[in-house]
């Protein structure tokens, strides 16, 4: 591990340092440029009339933030709430963002010869947010676009106006 | 150098806000000296600083509106409101090269030769034969830079003046020896003999900021030279070209620094002279000036030449004619369209736009200059604190008071300070209303003259404290109130003469606390609305309107969209804002308007603003688990109601009865669909009446939680827009409350239509 390690940071450029998270059976990667900090869950406020993945908004240090739980927008994991549940709070387009999901696993880094491109399922499975998968060894970790997950129109985390 | 140019730019500001405002208010009859001082040290502060800086473009203007102004300042001449004119023109040439320096747009050369040449020509004008013999005198040595001049300086002895310092000050620019120290006693003056590159004029002006010019004569010794030569050496020197109709420009000289620029004698021979040691002379073609001048008519409606003014007279009457707008069409029949009474228009309205009776207090104050981020900053900090405090507090509570109560006073304490440095940060953000209310008296004086009517402006409250960030935003809705006023409500003097009105129009401008919000008037005397004006026009957009409406229904109508647009095409009032651009404006800051006028007696617009943004009185009510927070503004009562009082519309519409009044009942659970709502049943829950838009409804909810004053958190920073919610807050136990927009819950009544919800649906699914 170590030599792999000292070998990617050889070729920095290429290399990608991921956040792994956990929905279900499945390990999700995004860019950990984008995390701000990884928080427990605690209540939220409810929003009138939001879907039902946005669970609501919480006060993160002053600020007024959304919380969205990736386990009911993916259908995957129970949506369990408890001591465990664990809050990735995201910096997107300068706005804040808190992402929940059943466990945040570690932190890996690929280089580009690790990465595949995202498989062809038709119409079964929504890939627009979906970049490539990327592989250590026996693990496949799904990497997503945050950023274009979070600002698009499905997530109605933000107004049609402001998304330009 | 370039870190300084922020700080110039906004001293620049000042300087310029300082000296429009001194001229609006100066009586022209008589003119105080104080005024007259305040503005030649703008002007010249400005010259001094664009000099530093190397705004050439800048210093030389300002440089022949100093000449101008000295020589008013030293009584040489007399103030005229074609002076106020020419300089308040000169005024907004400067702001405009002072935007282009920041990075705005560039002036257009032409309307800065046009000022130049016109103050050139007000420079010149009386003073010609008084000056040319001392400018030619000037002339004798003018290129001399670098050579020191020895001058002798003669000042009276005045009780009110400081010598010390005034010596003190003089050395410091040179060598000075003192020949006769003066005396009261023996009415005798101070004699001194000072030595330094300083040109005699240089030296007067650097005088004149401590003593009055009259007081104090200075000599310059050219060796040969005796007493005859004696006099004031005004820096009057461009008086000399201009006669001759060749305004040349002065470019300034940059080795002088810091000290203002030498004021060159540019009488011909001396730019002849000049040409070859320092300095650039460029002679402006005359006809070109001319040209140009006949191009800048638009720009500079008030001086346009005579034909022109017959012209814009005869355009505004063509637009009448169209019968635009609201108001009656009073104009078409009095405004002038004889070249000879157009003419006469503009001195005629000029005169009554001044405010006499109030001096508008210049703008200058002890401040300092911060960033808005950081007072923003230092207000989330301290709502953070009052937070947590209110936190400790609750924590606190279950502590037992004998075994605490060091830790319970120190609480208790922290509590009050916490409040007082809540109410502090939050009064940085408060400025007074006299920053947007100190445009008009220009903007009136202005449009006065450009609508030949004749307006006095009062301006009432201007020292009413309001949230920096309402300023900046009221700016517009309130000039476009003003000019509407201005364009459409007042008459012109004709017509106010047959209606046995007073020929002076009045416009008030009015700001002042009411309860928890501030109230901004603007009230004309003029024609009203015109109530079967409105509506036939209403019935003509396809409107579903009633000869019923109540007045203020009518008056209504023109806030909607489109309404206003006829209204909007003459050059004075078009600038693109409708009434519900400035309705809509006033709502964005969460305030309301609302209009009340009568036929022949006026208009009167009102605006109420909250005091603050990021502060609000609120009542939080709790609904399910949930709790909402209610705007105090919109609650007028809570109540219980019985069974007997509860009536419903076609089985489902509830109502109830207070006090003889039915109000439709809202139940917020249901509006925001939350299930779990403890009380269905009105008489067991409580109802909330509040009031919107001039009707009152009655929102059911579970309990009433308590009244406290909230910190605004904006919910679109990281989320969206959400119906009937009109931003968040945290409470006392760090939970996120909703405040309720209660002005969109009184338009719907029930939840938001189901096609928004659709689209969101839909989405997921």
């Amino acid at each position: 591990m170590t030599e792999q390690l000292e070998y990617h940071h050889g070729q920095s450029k290429a290399v990608r340092e991921l956040l792994v998270f956990t929905l279900g059976q499945e390990e999700y990667g995004i860019d950990i440029l984008k995390v701000q900090e990884i928080r427990g869950y605690e209540a939220v406020t409810r929003i009138a009339n939001a879907p039902a993945f946005i669970k609501g908004v919480v006060n993160l240090r002053g600020s007024i933030v959304p919380i969205v739980d990736m386990r009911i927008k993916f259908g995957l994991g129970e949506p369990v709430y408890d001591a465990f549940t664990v809050v990735i709070i995201l910096n997107i387009f300068q706005r804040t963002v808190g992402v929940v999901v059943d466990g945040v696993s570690d932190v890996i880094q690929l280089a580009e010869d690790e990465l595949r491109d995202p498989p062809e399922f038709g119409s079964v499975v929504e890939t627009t947010y979906i970049e490539g998968l990327g592989t250590k060894g026996e693990r496949m970790v799904i990497i997503v676009d945050i950023e274009r997950l979070m600002s698009s129109a499905e997530m109605a985390l933000v107004d049609v106006t402001d998304r330009g | 150098m370039s870190q300084f140019h922020q700080v110039f730019f906004d001293e620049t500001d000042e300087h310029l806000a300082t000296m429009e405002s001194v001229l609006l208010a100066v009586d022209l009859a008589l003119p105080d000296s104080e005024d007259l001082n305040a503005i030649f040290r703008a002007a010249h502060s400005i010259k001094g600083g664009a000099a530093t800086f190397g705004f050439a473009d800048l210093a030389e203007l300002t440089h022949i509106l100093e000449n101008l102004l000295d020589k008013v300042r030293k009584g040489s001449m007399r103030l005229t409101s074609e002076m106020v004119d020419a300089c308040l023109q000169s005024k907004d040439v400067l702001s405009g090269m002072l935007a282009a320096h920041r990075g705005a747009a560039t002036v257009d050369p032409g309307s800065v030769a046009e000022v130049e040449r016109r103050l050139a020509s007000l420079v010149g004008g009386d003073n010609q034969s008084a000056t040319v013999a001392v400018s030619t005198a000037i002339a004798a040595k003018p290129t001399d830079v670098v050579s020191s001049h020895t001058l002798y300086v003669e000042l009276d002895h005045l009780p009110e003046v400081d010598y010390e310092v005034l010596l003190q000050s003089l050395s410091a620019l040179g060598e000075m020896t003192v020949v006769q120290s003066g005396s009261r006693e023996q009415s005798q003056p101070w004699v001194l003999v000072f030595t330094s590159t300083l040109q005699a004029d240089e030296v007067t002006e650097s005088l004149a900021f401590s003593i009055a010019p009259a007081h104090f004569r200075i000599t310059v010794d050219h060796g040969q030279q005796d007493e005859g030569d004696f006099g004031l050496f005004l820096s009057s020197s461009l008086a000399g070209g201009v006669g001759e109709g060749t305004p040349d420009i002065v470019f300034e000289d940059d080795g002088f620094g810091l000290f203002a620029p030498q004021e060159n004698a540019s009488t011909v021979a001396a730019a002849e002279s000049a040409d070859a040691g320092f300095g650039l002379f460029e002679p402006l073609p005359v006809a070109s000036a001319a040209i140009e001048m006949l191009h800048e008519e638009d720009g500079f409606g008030l001086f346009a030449p005579v034909a022109a003014m017959a012209n814009t007279a005869a355009a505004g009457m063509a637009h009448e004619e169209e019968g635009f707008g609201l108001f009656a069409p009073l104009l078409s029949g009095p405004v002038p369209s004889q070249p000879d009474t157009a003419a006469a228009v503009p001195v005629a309205a000029s005169q009554p736009a001044s405010p006499r009776a109030e001096r508008v207090a210049p703008a200058a104050e002890n401040s300092i200059r911060v960033n808005i981020d950081k007072v923003d900053l230092l207000l989330n900090l301290v709502g953070e604190l009052v937070i947590t405090q209110s936190m400790l507090v609750q924590s606190s509570q279950t502590l037992d008071a004998v075994q605490n109560e060091r830790l319970l006073s120190g609480i208790s304490a922290m509590q009050r300070n916490a409040r007082e440095l809540q109410e502090a940060v939050m009064s940085i953000r408060m400025t007074p209303i006299a920053f947007v209310f100190n445009r008009f008296p220009r903007v009136v004086r202005d449009l006065a003259s450009k609508l030949g009517k004749q307006i006095e402006l009062k301006m009432v409250g201007e020292n009413t404290e309001l949230d920096k960030g309402f300023i900046e935003k009221l700016a517009d809705p309130l000039t476009h109130l003003v000019r509407n006023s201005l364009d459409h409500g007042i008459e012109s003097p004709e017509v106010r003469q047959a209606k046995g009105k007073s020929a002076v129009g009045r416009l008030t401008l009015r700001a002042f606390h009411q309860g928890g919000s501030i109230a901004i008037e603007v009230t004309d005397d003029g024609a009203g609305l015109n109530r079967e004006r409105i509506l036939a026009k209403a019935r003509e957009r396809g409107m579903p309107v009633a000869d019923s409406l109540s007045d203020s229904e009518v008056w209504g109508l023109i806030f909607e969209a489109g309404f206003s647009t006829a209204a909007e095409v003459t050059d004075v009032s078009g600038r693109g804002v409708g009434m519900d651009v400035v309705k809509r404006n006033i709502q964005s800051m969460g305030g309301r308007i609302d209009i009340d006028s009568m036929q022949d007696f006026g208009t009167t617009i009102s605006i109420r603003l909250p005091l603050t943004l990021a502060i609000m009185d609120g009542m939080s009510v709790g609904i399910g688990a949930d709790i909402y927070v209610i705007p105090l503004s919109f609650v007028l009562e809570s109540l219980q109601p019985q069974a007997q009082d509860l009536k419903t519309v076609a089985g489902k519409g509830q109502l109830v009865n207070v006090r003889g009044q039915y109000l439709p009942i809202v139940s917020l659970a249901s509006f925001f669909g939350h299930a779990d709502a403890a009380n269905a049943d009105p008489t067991r829950a409580i109802l909330v009446i509040v009031e919107a838009g001039g009707q009152q409804l009655a929102l059911l909810v579970d309990e009433l939680i308590g009244q406290q004053q909230f910190v605004v958190k904006n919910l679109e920073t990281n989320y969206r827009k959400v119906e009937g919610i009109s931003g968040a807050t945290i409470m006392g136990d760090g939970r996120v409350a909703l405040i309720l927009d209660i002005s969109v819950i009184a338009r719907h009544k029930q939840r938001p239509p189901a096609a928004s919800m659709r689209q969101v649906v839909g989405d997921v699914a």
